[in-house]
């Protein structure tokens, strides 16, 4: 009888997933068009298979004014990975330059070249840990989950829909217009078709915030056979260079 | 059979994929403090129109005049970029010379009445407002000088002392009490 009931037990555990997906996708009326997965697999899957990559984004960003009203920020960034777990990024944006430096060592560290100032986190060995570790300390990557190790998976995990909005022109460019829903957000890419795939823009909607601020990137000057320089990832800390602290996040009031 | 039971329960709940998300912004811990920061050059404001009383015909006019003003000035909120918390405008030598940084300043809007009415030109002095402790600004404004204060770094501009930190991705500077 005991056999019986662990039996049973165990094929409930293996089948568990799978019922959950099911009734989830019944609940929250799940629709996944399998050419729009196609299509974003297609234009994901270099940025994982790539050895090493680099690309530039022009960000802007919406965040909510004291007010209440949406106050726009606008950033450029110059991106390097080296897979497994190399990460440089410069930041440009508002205030001084910054440069991160991720070599996969277990820290990360931001460093301001123009006054020679830097922090130093504590953060994983691995990229994926790093991009959530640092956004612990409040840091906003638009583009994280084109950096993690799989970008598809981590895109896809949560969407409750997937479709192809069809091919159009994006500032003369044409492109492959696939729209996505998730809880709490809905997005939009842009995707230069041809024989490699590219992302060239992402739009992404809060709806947790009742002011649905939205973060659009474009993306520029995709290169997947980049060949950084071994100290790309490592800061080489200025004898003159100063270490200062994070801000501490503190709660909305 | 109980315990069997309890760790095969666990396993389920753990086996749960941790679900991703889209990176989606807008989370920020503290929203962005957004205010009026013209109530000195609203005083420059009055004085204009004071001015402009003696020009019967431009009376209307001059009120859109002093509406752009405060427009103006917005967009220096924006190229500047002090409004975090409470800091004054850096003089601009396109748009005009606003108060900056001292405790008295003088300020015209020669700049701004020049594209409609350059006959208004009008000077007065005004009081720049004290800085808040606690505030934070993206950058330092000129004549800074760094003051030795144990390990930390600190920016000494004018009277008003500055210690960096890096918040998010960015190199922020909160104002400080004299350390």
């Amino acid at each position: 009888m005991n056999k019986w009931l662990l039996s049973s037990l165990l094929a409930l555990f293996f089948a568990f997933p799978l019922l959950a997906q099911e009734n989830a996708a019944r609940s929250t009326g799940k629709d996944l068009d399998s050419f729009a997965l196609q299509a974003l697999k297609a234009a994901t899957d270099p940025i994982k298979d790539a050895k090493a990559f680099s690309f530039r984004i022009l960000t802007s960003r919406d965040l909510v004014g004291t007010n209440n009203q949406i106050i726009t920020q606008f950033s450029v960034s110059e991106i390097t990975v080296q897979r497994p777990n190399k990460l440089h990024i410069k930041f440009r944006g508002r205030g001084e330059p910054v440069e991160l430096f991720y070599d996969g060592t277990g820290k990360t560290v931001l460093y301001s070249p123009s006054v020679k100032l830097y922090t130093t986190m504590a953060t994983s060995t691995t990229i994926d840990g790093m991009l959530s570790a640092v956004e612990q300390r409040g840091m906003f990557i638009a583009v994280r989950n084109l950096l993690e190790s799989d970008p598809f998976k981590s895109l896809t995990d949560d969407l409750t829909t997937a479709y192809i909005v069809g091919r159009t022109s994006l500032f003369d460019q044409e492109v492959h217009h696939l729209a996505f829903t998730e809880p709490g957000a809905e997005w939009q890419m842009w995707i230069l078709g041809g024989d490699k795939p590219t992302v060239r823009r992402l739009e992404v909607i809060n709806e947790e915030d009742p002011h649905h601020p939205r973060v659009v990137v474009d993306f520029l000057d995709w290169d997947f056979n980049a060949s950084p320089s071994a100290d790309m990832f490592t800061f080489n800390k200025p004898s003159d260079a100063r270490e200062i602290e994070m801000l501490k996040i503190t709660a909305e009031k | 059979m109980k315990r069997i039971l309890a760790w095969v329960l666990i396993a389920m709940v753990a086996a749960q994929p941790l679900s991703a998300r889209i990176e989606r912004g807008g989370g920020s811990a503290n929203r962005v403090a957004v205010q009026n920061r013209s109530a000195n050059v609203n005083n420059t404001a009055n004085v204009n129109r004071n001015a402009n009383l003696n020009q019967n015909v431009n009376v209307n006019r001059n009120v859109n005049v002093n509406q752009n003003v405060n427009v103006n000035r917005n967009v220096n909120v924006d190229v500047h970029g002090g409004y975090y918390g409470g800091c004054c405008y850096h003089e601009d030598p396109d748009w005009g010379a606003f108060a900056a940084g001292a405790a008295v300043g003088v300020a015209t809007t020669a700049a701004v009445a020049a594209a409609t009415r350059p006959s208004t030109t009008t000077t007065t002095v005004v009081t720049a407002p004290a800085i808040p402790v606690g505030s934070i600004v993206p950058t330092l404004p000129g004549g800074c000088t760094t003051v030795a204060s144990g390990s930390a770094v600190i920016y000494q501009c004018s009277s008003v002392y500055y210690r960096p930190y890096y918040q998010g991705s960015s190199l922020v500077y909160q104002v400080v009490t004299y350390p």
